[in-house]
């Protein structure tokens, strides 16, 4: 097991390097001078060619394309991501804080996201082709096709303007989390439920169920049984999904005030802070390694076929 | 089919909740933001985190650098007023600033306000000079001295008649105390932001927001609202509902001139009677730039420059495109400004004009061809506009349009910000959208502006006059005889009028929504900052 996760974790490796060489590559393809870039962003009024110079010189700029890389790679091994272009900053220092507060706010909606799509899922499975099957299919198809930033705005302006029950936005409080990880979990669990209803479905005509209802195993007994087999694909799907969620909360983290990642990530880019964004794309990409390996663990500490497999 | 019952079942389930919404009386339970409990805060919402507030580098918000931070002297309606200074002189040959300082001033960590203290920021504002070029005082200090502990002087290398207005300005001749200067510097970052302003920053949660408290010991007095506070908030949609539901109680016009409110929620959250709405003078004027210094470009022609304004309906973008929140403009400077010409043509909207100036020009529409040719090109340019603003592609269009009726086509390209002005400085455009640098800075700034690269040296470069428009910009920073300044830059200003490089399309102003109750809501002469310090609740 241990061994199994030790290769999954070094196969990421040469995936985080070729992703950050070709983050590298894409942001200096860029047409405009990356020095007047930076001193745009740090709303320099009057930028002048000495200026220019000075920057180039001061940032290193002036240097081939495959040394910067090289020196950057060698300071991220150091776990030194260098300093902001904008504010001078260390990278780390507004890439931690950032990354923090979306990783909270993901983990809450993921939480919802699962407790949903698996009470959703079984009760749509167990009830196929009924009236709760069709009214839950219909209602998540209507729920997931509404655009996140009006269903939020809704929602701040029901549960915190008119019922004045919880803050509009910002952080602090536990409040705070409950309408963005709601808005959250509605767009997503209205898409996974779907994948546990049709893994429990599958399952259903698996020659164990009818053996399970033959040695008149309960009903509820089967369904355990069900749920458990069929949470495997699940389990895969969660694991892709919470990265996901944490690379795209661009839109909430904006409607909500949330000072995360994704707000920073937007800033970095109009401002080309080149440093800030490096480290984002390999912050997310190993978040995706990270997570998806941690599912296949967790898969295969529930499945011990795959188990056998490993070793 | 039965899928569809279940959706018909849910959109039901959806209408009723929104439709309990509505039933409910408005605004019923909403907390009065006049109604907090001693009246004496204010939280401001803000599309943006004040940032750096290192008064010498320019990322910081200057609304927050505004309260915090104070110069030597201040920019008013009636001219030059005492501010960190009691007063000054000026030598004989204008190149000797002594300034006679306020005594008993502290910075906010209690550092004494003197002489040292000013030598010490405004050196460290010229070690990083470089950055500063765009305001000219700092090409032109020559040494900073200490007379005594309140005489402070200052040599210039020439007369410069802005060098008072320059000093007035929200950065960077303001000052920190000395205690927060790193290495003697301020300019790779300081160790703590302590001004002498009625404001101290006591926290900041970053991207989240930063709380300014009464500065007790401030030399003019402690203002009335004890507490400020700065709140991030990125959507329009989000702040308009904190201010209806009271998180949030005041809000102005930002730093870019963008608004996140519309006027028809700004309306709606006046109608409510919890709040008012202050507008300010006109504090800038939006415009088209036209590059005269593009060979090959109609825009280079002084006649399809000319074209173009006359073929624009400002009246109509004032008041259906910006809701009537911005006042036409004629001129590039609107008539607060100083030294703004008043015997200025008027080229009003006339597409007639347009139409009689392209022919004159050899731009004919042949036959039932839409757009005009001449020697075989198309009247064709682009203007660029700056994509996050919503106003700015919908002037666009409409200019577009009204282009089109005299035979002109418009290209649109929407681009960041940054790529805006990077064209500006390369000269890759025809016209592109821009605005003057605003109250405090013009004309000056604007117009030193002219002969800068990364400016509007493009806009101006291909003008029948332009060296001696840059030789008369150039006299007119120097000379210290009014008359004679006056009369360079009434020159200066007719010069481009004539010229058509700078085509005005609305001013623009500051808006402030206040609660109801707040009194003293006023403006500075400049859109970058508020007085605070001077509002009060009834």
């Amino acid at each position: 097991m241990k061994l199994y996760t030790a290769r999954r974790l070094l196969l990421a490796l040469p995936l985080l390097l070729a992703i950050s060489f070709l983050t590298f590559v894409l942001i200096n393809l860029s047409p405009m001078d990356p020095a007047v870039v930076v001193l745009q962003a740090q709303e320099v009024p009057q930028i002048t060619d000495a200026l220019i110079a000075q920057t180039k010189e001061e940032l290193g700029m002036n240097r081939p394309f495959l040394t910067r890389y090289a020196d950057w790679l060698l300071d991220c091994l150091r776990l030194d991501f260098g300093k902001s272009y904008v504010t001078g900053e260390p990278v780390w220092s507004l890439l931690g804080p950032a990354f923090l507060n979306t990783l909270k706010l993901t983990l809450v909606a993921s939480a919802a996201i699962i407790f949903f799509s698996v009470l959703l899922g079984v009760i749509c499975a167990v009830t196929e082709g009924r009236a709760p099957d069709k009214s839950i299919r219909g209602t998540a198809f209507l729920m997931t096709a509404i655009p996140s930033y009006l269903l939020a705005s809704v929602m701040i302006w029901m549960f915190s303007v008119r019922l004045n029950l919880l803050p509009t936005s910002g952080m602090g409080t536990y409040k705070h989390y409950i309408l963005p990880a709601s808005v959250i979990a509605v767009s997503y669990a209205g898409l996974y439920f779907r994948s546990v209803r049709t893994s429990m479905l599958s399952q259903l005509n698996e020659d164990y169920v009818l053996y399970a209802r033959a040695s008149g195993l309960s009903e509820k007994r089967v369904t355990l049984h069900i749920l458990r087999n069929s949470l495997q694909v699940a389990v895969s799907i969660f694991g892709m999904a919470i990265p996901i969620v944490l690379g795209s909360t661009v839109v909430i983290e904006n409607v909500f005030a949330w000072p995360g990642l994704g707000r920073l990530s937007v800033r970095s880019i109009l401002g080309r802070d080149f440093r800030v964004i490096q480290a984002y794309v390999l912050l997310l990409a190993s978040a995706f390694v990270v997570f998806n390996t941690l599912s296949d663990i967790v898969n295969a500490a529930m499945n011990p076929r795959l188990r056998k497999g490993m070793s | 089919m039965n899928l569809l019952k279940g959706m018909f079942g849910a959109m039901i389930t959806v209408g009723l909740l929104s439709g309990c919404g509505t039933s409910s009386e408005p605004s019923a339970k909403s907390a009065e933001p006049a109604a907090r409990a001693n009246k004496t805060e204010l939280v401001y919402a803000s599309a943006k985190d004040i940032n750096d507030m290192n008064p010498h580098l320019y990322t910081g918000s200057m609304p927050a650098q505004g309260i915090v931070y104070e110069s030597l002297v201040e920019n008013t309606e009636e001219g030059i007023k005492p501010l960190l200074a009691e007063s000054w002189d000026v030598s004989e040959d204008g190149k000797v600033y002594t300034f006679h300082l306020r005594k008993g001033v502290t910075f906010h960590d209690g550092e004494p306000f003197n002489a040292e203290a000013v030598k010490k920021n405004i050196d460290a504002v010229q070690s990083n000079a470089e950055k500063h070029a765009w305001i000219k005082l700092s090409t032109k200090i020559k040494e900073t001295k200490v007379i005594d502990d309140s005489t402070f002087r200052l040599v210039l290398s020439e007369p410069y008649y802005p060098a008072l207005l320059e000093l007035t300005m929200t950065r960077p001749y303001v000052f920190l105390s000395p205690k927060d200067f790193v290495d003697g510097e301020t300019k790779n970052g300081v160790n703590g932001y302590h001004g002498t302003g009625p404001y101290v920053l006591a926290e900041h949660k970053v991207e989240e927001s930063a709380t300014f408290t009464a500065n007790e010991k401030y030399w003019n007095g402690a203002p009335a609202i004890k507490k400020i506070t700065a709140r991030v908030l990125p959507a329009g949609e989000t702040t308009l509902l904190a201010l209806q539901k009271g998180e949030v109680d005041f809000i102005f016009t930002d730093d870019r001139g963008a608004d996140s409110l519309d006027v028809e929620a700004m309306n709606g959250l006046v109608d409510s009677g919890k709040y008012q709405l202050v507008r300010s003078d006109p504090m800038n004027t939006k415009m088209i730039v036209a590059n005269s210094g593009k060979s090959g470009s109609p825009a280079a022609e002084t006649a399809v420059r000319r074209a173009v304004w006359h073929a624009i309906d400002r009246q109509t973008i004032a008041r259906d495109i910006m809701g009537g929140t911005e006042t036409p403009a004629e001129t590039l400077f609107s008539a607060n400004v100083n030294y703004a010409a008043s015997d200025l043509t008027p080229m009003a909207y006339d597409p007639g004009q347009s139409k009689r100036l392209l022919e004159e020009a050899g731009w004919k529409a042949d036959g039932g061809g839409q757009i005009r040719m001449k020697e075989g090109r198309p009247l064709k340019m682009q203007l660029y506009y700056d994509s996050s603003s919503s106003s700015q592609k919908t002037q666009a269009e409409f200019i577009q349009h009204s282009l089109k009726e005299i035979g002109a086509e418009l290209e649109l390209v929407g681009e960041d910000s940054s790529s805006i002005a990077n064209r500006r400085a390369t000269g890759e455009y025809d016209l592109l959208f821009n605005q003057t640098w605003g109250l405090a800075y013009d004309p000056q700034s604007t117009i030193a502006a002219f002969t800068s690269d990364s400016a509007y040296k493009h806009t101006t470069s291909g003008i029948a006059d332009a060296d001696k428009l840059y030789d008369m910009i150039d006299e007119v920073m120097v000379s210290m005889d009014e008359a004679r300044r006056k009369s360079l830059y009434a020159d200066i200003m007719r010069t481009v009028h004539d010229e058509a490089v700078f085509i005005p399309l609305t001013n623009g102003s500051v808006t402030v929504i206040a609660p109801r109750g707040l009194q003293g809501v006023a403006f500075k002469q400049t859109q970058f900052e508020l007085p605070f310090e001077r509002m009060s609740f009834e």
